[in-house]
């Protein structure tokens, strides 16, 4: 987290979930960036990455993807898995990130320290009953 | 002779489950996850055992038993690689293309959305701190 924070990069995850899903969803895992619920999954479907009837209810839902958008506003760098077990990890997005010289330049490198150790994608709480871990390799 | 118990058979099975369910454990990492190659290597390694098992219960079925038990377990054993297989490799790909979504180099459209604590988090004002975002799309439904 802090080093994204340090590249002056700010994280923030979407999804069709509720405010409350969310709060229960950062409580549990310590995430330090705020959840955006998109219940109608507008802004979904305007990055294109809807996956229409995907939740087990029968509703639209995100597909996993991420986007980096840099300070003028231009998409920079995305990734879409193939798989949901199968996500960008920290390490690969702080790369990428480092890889785009003009990313770089825009982003203007202001130094933060926040200690905080948490990654844009974390593995499950071990202490997570068993239901918790088979969900984590699935929805988020 | 009295005929010997025939232990590969169980010793294979018994993989054959901790192949399964070590997943459970193992998902945790990104390295054993992206790709299950520890649980595919213990499946190989029980499917071994119990390959060796039916073949002595079979070829020798004097000295050996597990004729009956040995093919129970060989099919409980598929089937269980069958349910591996396509819960982690089958299921997991069933999302749509994305070739529909925004690209390197378009501008990311703005967007006004409440956070966990139904706050409203605007994408053009996280950006105008000359910030960059990384913006994570999840499936949600925790």
């Amino acid at each position: 987290m802090s080093d994204f924070r340090s590249r002056g990069v700010e994280i923030v995850a979407i999804s069709v979930d509720s405010n409350a899903d969310s709060r229960k969803l950062c409580s549990s895992r310590g995430y330090t960036f705020p959840f955006l619920s998109d219940p109608k999954a507008e802004v979904i479907r305007r990055y294109g990455v809807l996956h229409p009837r995907g939740g087990p209810d029968g509703h639209d839902i995100a597909r996993p993807a991420e986007f980096l958008v840099d300070s003028s506003g231009i998409i920079r760098w995305e990734n879409f898995t193939d798989s949901i077990l199968i996500r960008a990890r920290p390490e690969a997005v702080l790369k990428a990130i480092d890889e785009l010289p003009p990313v770089r330049a825009a982003v203007n490198l202001r130094a933060q320290t926040e200690p905080r150790p948490e990654g844009a994608v974390k593995a499950p709480n071990m202490r997570a009953p068993l239901s918790r871990i088979l969900q984590a390799a699935y929805p988020c | 002779m009295r005929r010997s118990w025939n232990s590969f058979l169980w010793i294979g099975f018994a993989v054959v489950l901790l192949a399964a369910f070590s997943f459970l454990y193992l998902v945790q990492f990104p390295a054993t996850r992206d790709f299950p190659w520890v649980n595919l290597l213990l499946f190989a390694v029980g499917g071994g055992f119990l390959a060796v098992g039916l073949k002595r219960a079979f070829a020798n079925p004097k000295r050996y038993r597990g004729r009956v038990s040995g093919v129970i377990l060989g099919v409980l054993s598929l089937a269980i690689f069958g349910l591996f297989y396509y819960g982690t490799f089958v299921i997991t790909r069933n999302i749509p293309s994305a070739s529909g979504a925004l690209r390197t180099g378009v501008p990311a459209p703005d967007f006004t959305l409440s956070d966990a604590g139904g706050k409203p988090v605007m994408l053009s004002k996280l950006i105008s701190k000359n910030r960059a975002v990384l913006l994570i799309f999840y499936r949600g439904y925790w």
